[in-house]
């Protein structure tokens, strides 16, 4: 029954509705169902057809009154919003209601959404320059943001892959001054285990190392030997095979091998078989009892570069015992880290008072998470950086919303225009707000690429020392994290444009011609913004400048030595060495240094028990004055136990007396050598040549040492930190001591290498080195922290310049634009381009002047926080912020005058006619 | 009736029409004409705006359905409908006796 004047009437009222931006498909269908129905009334009240249709029309009413009528209804977009979330809200509470059968109420909101995306799809297609820098920007942001974030959460906030880590903690001792020091020995461990109440499991860890011979080839395995309960402790099993038994940590342990999965998968080929084959390591066969899975990180030797290989039972169960240990613990279920420190130092007094004498009276025990122990000392690096980045992301924000500002700025004729054909505030405002999100999403999914190279480079930069560094990855919580920085960006930048677009006077923006308006409330936000950003860069660029500044001074800094040239490598000295007495073994190094000696190109070789920026051992060493001391009151110094010619090749500065000579390093040894920070501690104002000095070692007596020489001191152990007391004593005092051997050659040591380790085989073709590296390999890695957090922040910091100089060409030029007609007119009354020139750079300068003054304050502030980081440099040096503010003020000054140069150039009569 | 005085009152008028249970559009506009014996006599097409906005504020609510072989917009009150119903009744009957006191005098 559908004839002409319905279907007339009907695409009338569709096309008015279209015009008045009402989509909804259902009122159409609604109004035919109501037309055919009345005109069928009338039709059974014997109208003819015609007729009844016409009179179904009339009652109806004329269609531009209907369609105004559903204008006032047209639902804006917030209220739409909520309707969506409402359905949302019933899927998730799994409501039965079928309201999904519901074709055209679903269809309603989708139109008018899809509608919506459809229109901001080409509003942000309209403009692809301000959407291309939007999104360039916004991925820069968030793509940095995402890949520190990833390293952050994997180092800092991510547990350690153990069974329940938040409970297992490192114990170290602490003396009575509160700093860290003293030997743990297993003794004191089974100790600490068998009284304190708050422990549930505690053991031990340290270096070791294998030979295993391999066929013809021997090949140094690097390792850790643990105590039995030590991978229960961490809450580890095996992938199979199986972990240590009580028992097998006896004085003599057991020669049994657990391989880390990363080992057994290079250096076994991933052999199931390898579970009780027995290996040929020197010493004695030992046989592989497990494989440990793959996610099991295992904790990194003292050299915090250095992964364990393999676990082998450590002598635990031992009395007297030797060695230096680690101590992890897991504490029972409810126990917090203050409670075991507070139990533990009560047991370590009682012990100090059964075997006084062994500990002095005022030794406690610290108790450290295990994860802040790992990471605690990049906690401060890499919140700073993760700080940084986020002030680039601040910095990205306020630039896309400065460049939507513009737009909407420039729209706001559109808007006017729609406001006056019925379009509500919320409409406009929820328009633009998804036209930002859409930027956003696509910034943010730029963002997620960025992300993925960034975190690539982030780990490359990053020191092999870093904990966890194979940890890194963008995972879940990442994922999540780029999601919601995304949508919060999004409608952080967005709900400003929105707002002040939604404020749009619509007589005053109708009235005027030229499309500009809205002007004062716009600006005044924006330059708000520019200032912001000026700040902010300011901040990242002052820092970068102190972190390099820091890194120059510290790389520059006297360490006390030479590292260039110099190779230095670990003998196995094992084999025929072992076998024989202590003057064998002293006659053999002899002999290999003899022959390092005699190649070309080596101008000096030496021996000595650790190497400056490696390790150091620190014993109590008595002086002649200190008799009356017990052994545990008696102060420390770092011992290093070398051989003639490692001063030399060091190139550490002899002060006074003479070095050490082959008489020296006979048995027994007589002499010692000091440094002179050691010599002005004990004997102030007098020469200690000629003084003597003891090793205390507990129940163990030893000779005294004549002092012969004086040296400068070292760094021993970190770059930023003066040279400690050393004390030098010949290799025959210890020399069973693990040794490294260095030689400084000509030029590229590495050249030298294969050289060096052939003579080595020379004298005994049995021997093996390893650990070959440069010394410079060694100030590498004690900057590589710091090469690290100034590589980061200097990458941020050009950046946030780059960043900043757009905000403010971007804000300038588009008032230029804006008074376009204003500087016709002063043109037309005899301004130069001087003065226009002047008056847009004042501008500029007004905004860079504010900017850096807010910088200077807020750098103060951030400086505080970042200072654990700078070496050498005072924040409140006047220098380096001049600096800064001259570079920002530069580029501050080129974003305004390109922008600056276009107003002179406005010709009076097309601004003035336009 | 002037369309004008009814207007402020449709709301009331169509949450009651739909009282006795779900109705379509046109049935809505029957049931109007019918019990006010014609007094209420509004362009027919400004009652589907206003149905509308009564749906968007949850008052009522509305599915496609077969009414008499066809397909019709059926619409029925929610629970959030017949609350202001009842509240708008009252007001109403306060309203209107008020008016009619003070209209008529006293008794």
């Amino acid at each position: 029954m559908m004839s002409r004047p319905i279907e007339a009437y009907l695409s009338r009222l569709a096309d008015l509705l279209r015009e008045r931006g009402v989509v909804d498909p259902r009122i159409i269908d609604e109004v035919r169902e109501h037309l055919v129905d009345a005109a069928e009334a009338s039709v059974r009240r014997g109208l003819p057809p015609e007729a009844a249709e016409r009179q179904a029309l009339i009652r109806f009413g004329p269609p531009e009154t209907i369609a105004a009528t559903f204008l006032g209804t047209w639902d804006p977009a917030p209220r739409r919003l909520r309707v969506v979330l409402s359905r949302i809200g019933r899927v998730l509470r799994r409501d039965p209601r079928p309201q999904f059968d519901d074709h055209g109420r679903r269809m309603w909101w989708l139109t008018g959404l899809w509608y919506d995306a459809r229109f901001a799809c080409r509003a942000v297609w309209r403009s692809p320059g301000a959407t291309a820098a939007a999104v360039v920007t916004l991925a820069l942001g968030v793509g940095l943001n995402t890949a520190i974030f990833s390293v952050v959460e994997s180092l800092l906030l991510r547990q350690l892959p153990y069974g329940a880590p938040d409970r297992i903690v490192a114990l170290t001792l602490l003396d009575s001054n509160g700093s860290h020091g003293g030997v743990v020995d297993a003794w004191l461990v089974r100790q600490w285990a068998a009284r304190a109440q708050t422990l549930d499991r505690v053991a031990i860890h340290g270096d070791s190392q294998l030979l295993l011979h391999d066929g013809g080839d021997t090949e140094v395995m690097r390792g850790t030997r643990v105590s039995a309960g030590y991978f229960d402790t961490l809450g580890v099993h095996a992938l199979f095979g199986r972990t240590f038994q009580p028992g097998e940590d006896r004085l003599e342990p057991a020669p049994v091998l657990v391989l880390t999965n990363d080992f057994w998968v290079h250096r076994f080929g991933q052999d199931q078989a390898i579970v009780g084959r027995t290996l040929n390591i020197d010493g004695g066969p030992y046989r592989v009892i497990g494989v440990l899975p793959e996610r099991f990180d295992p904790l990194r030797m003292t050299n915090r570069a250095e992964r364990p290989e393999f676990f082998a039972p450590a002598s635990y169960d031992c009395d007297p015992c030797g060695g230096l240990h680690r101590v992890v613990a897991r504490l029972k279920p409810d126990v917090t880290p203050q409670q075991a420190q507070s139990d533990l130092s009560a047991v370590m007094r009682q012990v100090a008072r059964d075997y006084p004498g062994k500990y002095a009276p005022g030794t406690a025990v610290n108790v450290e998470p295990l994860l802040d122990q790992l990471v605690g000392p990049i906690r401060p690096a890499l919140w700073t950086v993760f700080g940084a980045v986020s002030l680039v992301l601040l910095i990205a924000c306020a630039n896309v919303a400065s460049l939507q500002l513009a737009r909407a700025t420039t729209r706001s004729r559109e808007f006017a225009v729609r406001a006056a054909l019925g379009g509500s505030r919320g409409r406009i405002a929820g328009q633009l707000l998804i036209e930002n999100l859409l930027v956003a999403c696509l910034g943010g999914a730029a963002g997620l690429l960025a992300a993925r190279g960034g975190t690539a480079i982030v780990v490359a930069l990053a020191p092999r020392a870093l904990p966890r560094i194979d940890e890194i990855r963008i995972d879940g919580t990442v994922l999540i994290f780029t999601l919601a920085a995304t949508l919060v960006t999004g409608v952080v930048f967005g709900v400003l444009p929105a707002w002040t677009a939604s404020r749009v006077d619509v007589n005053d923006a109708l009235k005027r011609t030229t499309g500009a308006s809205g002007r004062a409330a716009g600006a005044r936000v924006r330059s708000a913004l520019v200032v912001a950003d000026l700040m902010l860069a300011f901040v990242l660029v002052l820092t970068t400048g102190l972190l390099a500044k820091s890194f120059r001074n510290l790389s520059a800094v006297d360490a006390g030595f030479d590292a260039t040239h110099v190779l230095t490598m670990t003998p196995a000295l094992t084999g025929m060495a072992q076998d024989r007495g202590p003057a064998d073994a002293l006659e053999y190094d002899r002999r290999i240094l003899e022959r390092i000696r005699a190649m070309p190109g080596v101008t000096g070789a030496g021996m000595a028990s650790n190497v400056p920026l490696a390790n150091v051992e620190s014993e109590a060493v008595r002086t002649e004055q200190d008799t009356a001391l017990r052994d545990a009151e008696v102060p420390p110094a770092d011992l290093f136990w070398v051989t003639p010619g490692y001063l030399d090749a060091m190139r550490i500065p002899l002060r006074r007396g003479r070095p050490f000579s082959d008489a020296d390093n006979l048995m027994p040894a007589s002499s010692a050598i000091v440094s002179e920070a050691f010599a002005r501690r004990r004997w102030p104002g007098e020469d200690p040549i000629g003084r003597r000095v003891e090793i205390v070692r507990q129940n163990q007596t030893h000779a005294w040492l004549t002092i012969v020489g004086v040296v400068a001191d070292v760094r021993y152990a970190r770059l930023d930190r003066p040279g400690g007391e050393a004390v030098y004593l010949p290799q025959s005092q210890r020399w069973y001591h693990y040794t490294r051997l260095v030689a400084r050659t000509t030029g590229d040591p590495m050249r030298f290498a294969a050289a060096i380790r052939a003579a080595v085989r020379d004298v005994d073709p049995a021997e093996t080195t390893y650990h070959v590296e440069p010394m410079e390999a060694y100030v590498g890695s004690a900057l590589a922290d710091r090469t690290f957090a100034v590589a980061l922040i200097a990458m941020f910091g050009t950046l946030a310049l780059l960043l900043s100089g757009v905000g403010v060409y971007s804000l300038v030029s588009h008032t230029v634009a804006h008074r376009t007609a204003e500087l016709g007119i002063r043109a037309a009354l005899g301004a130069t381009p001087r003065r226009l020139l002047l008056l847009t750079l004042r501008q500029g300068a007004a905004l860079t002047a504010i900017g850096l003054l807010g910088g200077i304050v807020a750098a103060w502030a951030a400086t505080r926080m970042t200072s654990t980081l700078f070496f050498g440099v005072s924040a409140t040096d006047p220098a380096l912020p001049l600096a800064t503010a001259g570079i920002l003020a530069a580029v501050a000054l080129a974003a305004t005058y390109l922008p600056a140069r276009a107003a002179t150039r406005v010709d009076p009569l097309t601004a003035l006619r336009s | 009736m002037r369309a004008e005085t009814l207007k402020g009152h449709l709301d009331l008028l169509l949450l009651a029409a739909m009282q006795s249970g779900p109705a379509h559009g046109y049935a809505v506009a029957e049931t109007l004409r019918a019990r006010s014996d014609g007094a209420f006599d509004l362009p027919e097409g400004t009652l589907y705006p206003a149905l509308h906005r009564l749906e968007y504020s949850g008052l009522l609510s509305s599915r496609w359905s077969e009414v008499n072989g066809r397909r019709r917009r059926v619409y029925q009150l929610t629970r959030k409908g017949r609350h202001a119903l009842a509240q708008q009744h009252d007001e109403w009957r306060d309203f209107a006796r008020a008016v009619h006191a003070v209209v008529e005098g006293p008794a």
